[in-house]
Parts: C-alpha cells; sequence; structure tokens
C-alpha cells in the first residue's frame, strides 16, 4: 500500500538539519502502524513527507501504485486518497461542523450537496456528533473537534488514514473517545499510519510498530517485541522513559 | 475598551460630559467672536443654490415666419414655424408654452420655456468624487487582490513584480504620482492614440487611474498580510483534503482573510475618498475644486468650505457605516 525508498529530507531553516535520512518503510493494506520516537526524531516530517506535505529532498515514496514524488503525479487526486488528521484539529473555523465534512466532497469529489450532506450525517452519527452538525468548531471541545477532523478525513473515502499525534493536544479526559473512533477504524480493516505517544493504543491496535531517533527508523516490530524484549539501547530508553 | 474603563460616580460623569457641550460651545463661539472681529458676514443663505439651483431653459425661433401648427406631443407640444420658404419644428414643453398659432416670431423670439430644477455645482462635485472614489476602489481591490496573491507566489516573475510596484507606488507621493499619470503617461498614450486616429482618454480616467493604482498598493499588503494571518495548518488541512491552491486559497484561507482585511480595507478607502481631492489639480471637478470655484463666485468662503468638509464627513461616515454592516453579517454567516 505504502513503500518508501531511501527517503532523506533536510531542513534549511534555521539551520542544515538532516531531518530524515535514508528512512525505509512499507504499509501493507489494512496493516495499522504505529510510529513512536522522542520529539524532534523526524515522525511528523516523515509521515507529511507521505501526502507531500513536506517535498522529500530524495528516495521514492509509492502510495497505492502512485509515485508520489514524481513530476508528473497529480499530487491533489493522490492526497485526495489519504486522510490526514493533525494534532492541532485545523478544522476550518468559517464553517459549521456539517460543511467542514462536506467542503472537500463538494470541492474536489464534485459530489452533489445532497449526497455530501447524506455521508457527512452518517459520518458524524458514527464519531456521536450528529448533534452538533450546525455548530461552530470554536463551540466545540478538543475532543469533539479531532472526532469532527476524522470524519472530514473519511468523508473523501481514503485508502490510508495519516494521524500525526491525534490525541497529544487533548485534555487527558478526551484522549479516550477519540481512540475509540481510531480503535473502530482499525478493526473496520482501514489502513493506518499513526504517530503517537498512546502505548496503550499501540500495543492493542498496532500491527507493527516503528521505532525512529533522529531521522531514522532505528527499530520495528510487533507491539510484544517492543514491550518486552526491545533490542536497540536508544528504544530501551526512550521506552523506559515513557512507560 | 470600556470594560477596562473604570466606572466612576454619576455626579463625576455628569460633569465631565457638560464640560464637554459647554467646551464645545466655547470653541464655536471663540471662532465666532473671532470672525466678528474683521468684520466677516455670514450668509448662510446663500450656500443652497450651490446644492440646488433652478435653471431657465427657452426655445427660441430660429428664423421669422409664423407660428403654422400646435400639436400635441406627450408633455410637449411641437411648433411649426413657417417663414418665407422654411421651416422649423421646435418641441416646447405644453405649460410653458408662450405663443398661438398664426402669432409672428421674429429670430431670438421666445416660443416657450420653463424651470427646471438642477443640481447644483456642490451636489456635482459630491457625485464626482463619491464615483472617482467607487471606480478606483473597484479596480483598486482587483488590483490588489492580484498583486498581494501574487506578493505571496512561489514565482519570482510574479513576486518581483509585484514588490515593485509595491515600493514604487507606495515610496512617493500621490501628487507627484497624479501628475505623472497627467503630464507623463497622460501626454504619452493621448499623442500616442493621436497618431493612430483614435480618440482621446479623457481626464477624468487618468484621475481614476492614478487612485485606483495607488490604492491597489495598500491593498496588497494588506491582503497579504490577511492571508499571512491565517495559520498554515488552515491550507495544509485544505490541501491534504486533495484541494488544489486555487480551492484552498478560494473556500477556505481568502474568506477567514476576508473578515480581519475588511476593517484596515476600509480604512484605505476612507482614505482614498479624502486623497480624491487632490485630482483638483488636473481640472477634475470633483468636490474640493467644486469649492473652490463656488468660494470664488459667493464669496463666502467660511461657509462653504465647513459645507464641504461636512460633505466628506457624509461619504466617509457612509462608508465605514456600510463596512460595520458588512462585519456583522460576517460574524453572523
Ligand atoms: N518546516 C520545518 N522547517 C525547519 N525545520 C523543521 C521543520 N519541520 C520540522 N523541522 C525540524 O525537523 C526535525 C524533525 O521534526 P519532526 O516535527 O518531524 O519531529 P517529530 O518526531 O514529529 O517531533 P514531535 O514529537 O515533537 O512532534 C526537528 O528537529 C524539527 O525542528
Ligand atoms: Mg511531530
Amino acid at each position: 500500500m505504502i513503500k518508501a525508498v531511501n527517503v532523506s529530507k533536510i531542513f534549511y531553516v534555521p539551520q542544515r538539519l538532516l531531518a530524515l535520512s535514508n528512512v525505509s518503510a512499507e504499509i501493507s493494506r489494512g496493516e495499522v502502524v504505529v510510529i513512536i520516537g522522542p520529539s524532534g526524531s523526524g515522525k511528523s516530517t516523515f509521515l507529511r513527507c507521505l501526502n507531500r506535505l513536506e517535498h522529500a529532498d530524495s528516495g521514492h515514496i509509492y502510495v497505492d501504485g502512485v509515485d508520489i514524488l514524481a513530476k508528473k503525479t497529480d499530487i491533489n487526486s493522490a492526497r485526495a486518497e489519504m486522510g490526514m488528521v493533525f494534532q492541532s484539529f485545523n478544522l476550518f473555523p468559517h464553517k459549521t461542523v456539517l460543511e467542514n465534512v462536506t467542503i472537500g466532497q463538494t470541492v474536489v469529489r464534485r459530489r452533489s450537496r445532497r449526497e455530501a450532506e447524506d455521508k457527512a450525517m452518517a459520518l458524524l452519527t458514527r464519531v456521536g456528533l450528529a448533534a452538533k452538525a450546525a455548530a461552530y468548531p470554536d463551540n466545540l471541545s478538543g475532543g469533539q473537534q479531532q472526532r469532527v477532523a476524522i470524519a472530514r478525513a473519511l468523508a473523501m473515502d481514503p485508502k490510508v488514514m495519516l494521524f500525526d499525534e491525534p490525541t497529544s493536544a487533548l485534555d487527558p479526559e478526551m484522549v479516550g473517545e477519540v481512540l475509540e473512533v481510531m480503535k473502530s477504524l482499525a478493526r473496520e480493516g482501514m489502513t493506518m499510519v499513526v504517530v503517537t505517544h498512546e502505548m496503550g493504543f499501540a500495543r492493542e491496535v498496532a500491527d507493527r510498530v516503528l521505532f525512529m531517533d533522529q531521522g531514522q527508523i532505528l527499530e520495528e516490530g510487533t507491539p510484544e517485541h517492543f514491550f518486552k524484549a526491545p533490542e536497540n539501547e536508544r528504544t530501551k530508553l526512550f521506552l523506559s522513559q515513557i512507560l | 475598551m470600556s470594560s477596562g474603563r473604570r466606572r466612576h460616580s454619576l455626579a463625576y460623569e455628569l460633569f465631565w460630559k457638560a464640560a464637554f457641550v459647554v467646551s464645545l460651545i466655547g470653541v464655536c463661539w471663540m471662532l465666532y467672536a473671532a470672525t466678528q472681529k474683521i468684520d466677516y458676514v455670514w450668509r448662510w443663505y446663500r450656500v443652497p443654490q450651490y446644492f440646488v439651483s433652478e435653471r431657465v431653459i427657452e426655445v427660441k425661433s430660429g428664423i421669422q415666419g409664423e407660428v403654422a401648427s400646435i400639436a400635441p406631443e406627450g408633455e410637449n407640444v411641437s411648433v411649426v414655424v413657417a417663414g418665407d420658404g422654411e421651416e422649423e419644428t421646435h418641441l416646447v414643453p405644453a405649460k410653458g408654452l408662450r405663443v398661438g398659432k398664426g402669432d409672428a416670431v421674429y429670430p431670438g423670439d421666445v416660443l416657450g420655456g420653463e424651470k427646471k430644477i438642477v443640481p447644483g455645482i456642490l451636489i456635482e462635485g459630491t457625485w464626482l468624487t463619491l464615483y472617482v472614489s467607487a471606480v478606483s476602489i473597484f479596480f483598486g481591490i482587483i488590483l490588489g487582490l492580484f498583486t498581494g496573491l501574487s506578493r505571496l507566489s512561489d514565482n519570482p516573475f510574479l513576486r518581483w513584480w509585484s514588490i515593485t510596484y509595491i515600493e514604487l507606488i507606495r515610496g512617493s507621493p500621490l501628487l507627484v504620482q497624479i501628475y505623472i499619470w497627467y503630464f507623463v503617461l497622460g501626454t504619452l498614450i493621448n499623442n500616442l492614440l493621436n497618431k493612430s486616429d483614435l480618440p482621446q482618454i479623457p481626464t477624468l480616467w487618468f484621475g481614476i487611474a492614478s487612485m485606483a493604482v495607488f490604492t491597489g498598493a495598500y491593498v496588497a499588503e494588506i491582503v497579504r498580510a490577511g492571508i499571512q494571518s491565517i495559520h498554515r495548518g488552515q491550507s495544509e488541512a485544505a490541501r491534504s483534503l486533495g484541494m488544489n491552491a486555487y480551492q484552498s486559497m478560494r473556500h477556505i484561507v481568502l474568506p477567514q482573510a476576508f473578515r480581519r482585511i475588511l476593517p484596515p480595507l476600509a480604512g484605505q478607502f476612507i482614505s482614498l475618498i479624502k486623497d480624491s481631492s487632490l485630482l483638483g489639480i488636473i481640472a477634475i471637478r470633483e468636490l474640493t475644486k467644486a469649492t473652490r470655484e463656488v468660494v470664488t463666485v459667493s464669496l463666502q468662503p467660511f461657509e462653504i468650505f465647513f459645507v464641504c468638509s461636512l460633505l466628506y464627513l457624509l461619504l466617509t461616515f457612509g462608508l465605514s457605516l456600510l463596512t460595520n454592516y458588512l462585519e456583522r453579517k460576517l460574524v453572523q454567516s
């Protein structure tokens, strides 16, 4: 489903920094992969390279057979196949909850208003927010906003969902409701790449865990492997700090 | 603002409000007293004629002869004057007809006429100021939007042109720019048009061009700042839904930027209305030039200049009411 080969990314501002250094990874259809690692290790950068919000400097990325980095690739239609959920929600504050979930469908997928609204209501019901359809994002709690953001991404019928620390900006009591939605997605067989510090989620749902540090994937394996017998010294150190 | 203000006793409030009114009256009285000292005679009754004036329109015969026929034609009557082998037909307002069938008329004789209420110089000037401002604002917005977006573009051609334009315009006085539009570009363009037997462009349009181009540069900076004030996460969210750059601008970024842009934009347009007073120097008879003409004929400069400033206040205040209304509407939606 996703294949990254020797992906590197350099930032020049404020100074030259190798944020990703020859990262390779493969994610199959229906797989849930959790990426963990210390702050600044390049997790977000890697995730953002997958839908070209950051343009990788070298290497290859294929998503569902599409070469994301090729010049002739229509990146907009490629992105429509990948849902992205951000740490800071990034809902559109000038649109209602319902409009947030329909706008992509009508503008990008060219669905009729009617069809888009039906789909949006179904998704909002699914994340438990049908009653908030007419509200504006600013009037919602963080957990509710993030669930709307997930519905917004799902409305495009994506083949992959990318999550960048979806619960890090939430108050502790709201983390659960968002994780529940993500777990149900995973159970339904959605292909998911999730950057998170929620080890419980990783243990329960992940098929595979990748540990990143200093722009590289240092270790990968099943959750059991990670939580029982990590091999790399830095993995051990990281896990001992957060568990 | 008022939330941060201290609450005072009623007596305190009343005292200082009264003090305000009294001092306001005092300032006006002192001004009046000063004009009395120099024996200035206030003649406010002379002002209204510059708002509306009566004009007598007379229809005169061009030939010698007699009135051959009078036939009604709607509100008017058509009068045929027949002379020595020549004939003339005139349209005269029915109410103001002053000849009868068979009357002898000589060249210059009045066949009929009417009094018409026409707008005075000050109203014409106000109208022209409004017109010039509205048209300049319209083109200024288009120019500013395009330039503001170009300023943020990745393309160096667009970016450098927009920077050049913005810096050039903001770096010199509007007065000089009006001179350049009129004396340099105007002369060039109209001479070239003349050489190719094309009609000339009237001065008014060089005036409008100078105002629109001037405003466009400021609008561009307002637009740029407005767009940059919208968090990057917004366009990233839009783009990751698969929207292209245009769609993300159109549906997500610009609508949000517009709300923040509106107040500074209104300020810019209020300046524009006031700056249009400079157009008098290239013989465009907007409100200020009209006022100066009225001063010359009426010899009542004090009244007329006050009236002029009140008319500007009316225009600018109208515009701020309009933007307040728009702002409230935007917040509701
Ligand atoms: N747009 C950018 N410009 C410059 N440097 C950046 C940019 N984005 C990320 N970086 C740098 O690249 C490195 C990797 O950043 P990244 O955001 O991928 O880390 P992360 O693993 O997601 O960390 P966190 O857990 O804090 O989110 C960091 O040192 C960061 O400062
Ligand atoms: Mg991150």
